[in-house]
C-alpha cells in the first residue's frame, strides 16, 4: 500500500517538473526557440524516433560505453586486487596511478583525438579513463576492508594464500567492487558524451552539439533528456543486479 | 607447552608451561588482558612466540593447520555463505569432493542441532545459532584440538548456559581435545576437566584446578561451589594485585 503511494510520488515528481518547465515557458523568460516547450520537445522526440535517427545515436553511444566500460572493469578489478594484496604491486603502481588520477577525463580529449582520431576509438578510450579509477579505488577499498577475523578463521581451517584470496577476500570485496562499477559506468557515460561532443560524427553527444549548431533546441533537449534517462537506467540496472547478487547482505 | 610473547614491546606471556592430554577439556582463565587469547592464538599458529614453543603430538607448531580448529568470539562465519556452505569450507579447502563434503557438513549440522537452518545466511541466525555453525565448521575439518576463544562471551546468559551444555554433548560425542579460553570462572568450573588460572600480564600459570565432578554438573553442588569460590578468590587477587 505504502510502496504504491511512493511510486505515485515518483511519477508526480516528473509531472511537476514538466509543469514548472511549461510555466517558465509561458512566462517568457527565454524566447520559445531557445527554451522549447515540453510539447515541442515531445514532438521532436517522436520525429527523431520515427526517422530512426535517435535510436541509431543511442545504439552508437551504448556500444561505445559498453566497450570502454568492459575494458575498464577487466583491468581495474584485477589490478585493484593485486594492489591491495601485494605490497610490491602497490609500490610499483601507486605513484603513477596517483599522478594520473587527478587529471579530469575531459583533459584527455585533445590527446585522445591526436592518438586515435575521431569517432569510436577516442570515445572508448575516454570512457575507459573515466570508469577505470572509481572501479580501481573501490576494489582496493573493498579488499582492504575484509574483516581480519574472517581471514584468520579460514586460515585455521588450513587455507593457503590462494584460498584466502579466492574464498574470503574476493567475495568480501564484491559489494564495494559493484559500487565502483556503478560509479564507473556513470562517469564513463559522462565522458562519452563529452568525447562525442568534441570529436565524433555520431552518438548522443554529437546529436546535441549538431542540433544546437542549427538552433534546433527541442532536438537538443531530446538528446539531453535521453542522455539523462539512459544514465539513470544504467545505474538502476546495476543496482538491481547488485541486489540480486548480494542477497546475503540484507 | 611454554611460551613468551612480546607484542609491541609488551610482554604478554612469561612462563606458561602445561601439557594437555588427549581428549581433555582445558579451560584457561585469567584477568582481562592477561594474554590468554595470545596464548591460544600461538597454539592456533596465528601468532609466533618470541621464545618458547608449542608442540602438538611432538610436532612444532609454526602456522595454522587443519589439525587445530579455532572458534572465535565473533563467530567469523563468511556472511555470503549459507550455514552448510560455511560448514563445508574446511573439507572444501582440503580438496574433498562436492558430494562427500556436503555429507560431512550435514553430519555436523545435525551434531550441533542446526537442522532446518542449513540454507540460511548467518545474518538470519541468532547469536547462539551462529556459534553452533562456527563450532560445526571447525569440527568438519576433524581437528585433533578445538581452540575456543571466549566463544560464548557475546551471548546472553540463558543462551550461554544452553550452549555450555550443548558443547559438553558435542565434546563427549566427538572426543576432541578442547582448550577453552574464558574469563568466567563459573563457565570454567562447569565445563573443564582442568582449569589453568593465569596471572595478570605478563601471564604465567598461577594455579591449576582439577574438577573431578561428574557431568552434567550441578552448579549448587558443594564441591562446585567450593572450587568456584577458590578460583574466584585467586582470580580477584590477580586482578587487584596488579592494578594497584
Amino acid at each position: 500500500m505504502r510502496r504504491v503511494r511512493y511510486r505515485y510520488l515518483r511519477i508526480l515528481s516528473i509531472l511537476l517538473a514538466v509543469i514548472v518547465w511549461q510555466m517558465v515557458g509561458w512566462l517568457g523568460v527565454f524566447p520559445r526557440h531557445l527554451l522549447p516547450w515540453p510539447t515541442s520537445v515531445a514532438s521532436s522526440f517522436v520525429d527523431l524516433s520515427v526517422s530512426g535517427e535517435l535510436p541509431s545515436h543511442i545504439l552508437t553511444s551504448l556500444l561505445r560505453v559498453a566497450v570502454g566500460f568492459i575494458i575498464a572493469a577487466a583491468t581495474a578489478v584485477p589490478l585493484g586486487i593485486a594492489i591491495s594484496w601485494s605490497k610490491v604491486a602497490e609500490s610499483l603502481t601507486e605513484p603513477i596511478l596517483e599522478i594520473l588520477r587527478p587529471i579530469p577525463p575531459i583533459a584527455w580529449i585533445p590527446i585522445a583525438m591526436l592518438w586515435f582520431g575521431l569517432g569510436f576509438k577516442p570515445a572508448v578510450f575516454l570512457i575507459f579513463i573515466g570508469a577505470f579509477f572509481p572501479i580501481l579505488i573501490n576494489t582496493v577499498a573493498g579488499v582492504r576492508a575484509t574483516p581480519k577475523v574472517l581471514v584468520e578463521a579460514v586460515r585455521t581451517l588450513g587455507a593457503s594464500d590462494r584460498d584466502i584470496l579466492v574464498k574470503v577476500v574476493t567475495p568480501s570485496a564484491i559489494p564495494s567492487v559493484v559500487a565502483g562499477l556503478r560509479i564507473g559506468v556513470g562517469v564513463g557515460w559522462m565522458c562519452l558524451v563529452a568525447a562525442e561532443m568534441a570529436g565524433a560524427s555520431s552518438g548522443l553527444g554529437y546529436m546535441v552539439i549538431y542540433y544546437s549548431g542549427i538552433l534546433e533546441t527541442s532536438s537538443v533537449m531530446v538528446g539531453m533528456l535521453t542522455i539523462g534517462a539512459i544514465g539513470y537506467a544504467m545505474s538502476y540496472g546495476i543496482e538491481r543486479v547488485e541486489g540480486r547478487l548480494l542477497r546475503w547482505r540484507e | 607447552m611454554a611460551g613468551s610473547r612480546a607484542e609491541r614491546d609488551v610482554e604478554a606471556l612469561r612462563l606458561v608451561s602445561f601439557i594437555v592430554k588427549d581428549g581433555e577439556f582445558i579451560c584457561l582463565v585469567g584477568p582481562t588482558g592477561c594474554g590468554k587469547t595470545t596464548l591460544l592464538r600461538i597454539v592456533a599458529g596465528l601468532e609466533q612466540p618470541t621464545s618458547g614453543a608449542v608442540l602438538l603430538d611432538g610436532q612444532l607448531i609454526t602456522e595454522p593447520g587443519p589439525d587445530r580448529g579455532m572458534v572465535f568470539q565473533e563467530f567469523a562465519l563468511l556472511p555470503w555463505r549459507t550455514v552448510v556452505e560455511n560448514i563445508e569450507l574446511g573439507p572444501e579447502i582440503q580438496g574433498v569432493g562436492h558430494e562427500t563434503r556436503r555429507n560431512v557438513a550435514d553430519l555436523y549440522v545435525g551434531l550441533v542441532g542446526l537442522h532446518g537452518f542449513e540454507n540460511k545466511y548467518p545474518r538470519e541466525l541468532s547469536g547462539g545459532m551462529k556459534q553452533r555453525a562456527a563450532i560445526a565448521r571447525s569440527l568438519a575439518n576433524d581437528p585433533k584440538v578445538l581452540l575456543m576463544d571466549e566463544p560464548f562471551g557475546s551471548l546472553d546468559a540463558q543462551t550461554r548456559n544452553i550452549m555450555q551444555e550443548e558443547l559438553l554433548g558435542i565434546w563427549s560425542k566427538t572426543k576432541k581435545t578442547i582448550i577453552f579460553v574464558t574469563h568466567s570462572v563459573d563457565e570454567a568450573v562447569y565445563l573443564a576437566d582442568r582449569i589453568i588460572l593465569l596471572t595478570a600480564r605478563p601471564a604465567s600459570v598461577r594455579e591449576t584446578f582439577e574438577v573431578r565432578l561428574p557431568r552434567p554438573r550441578d552448579r549448587l553442588h558443594y564441591e562446585f561451589v567450593n572450587i568456584r569460590a577458590e578460583a574466584l578468590m585467586a582470580l580477584s587477587e590477580e586482578v587487584r594485585g596488579r592494578s594497584s
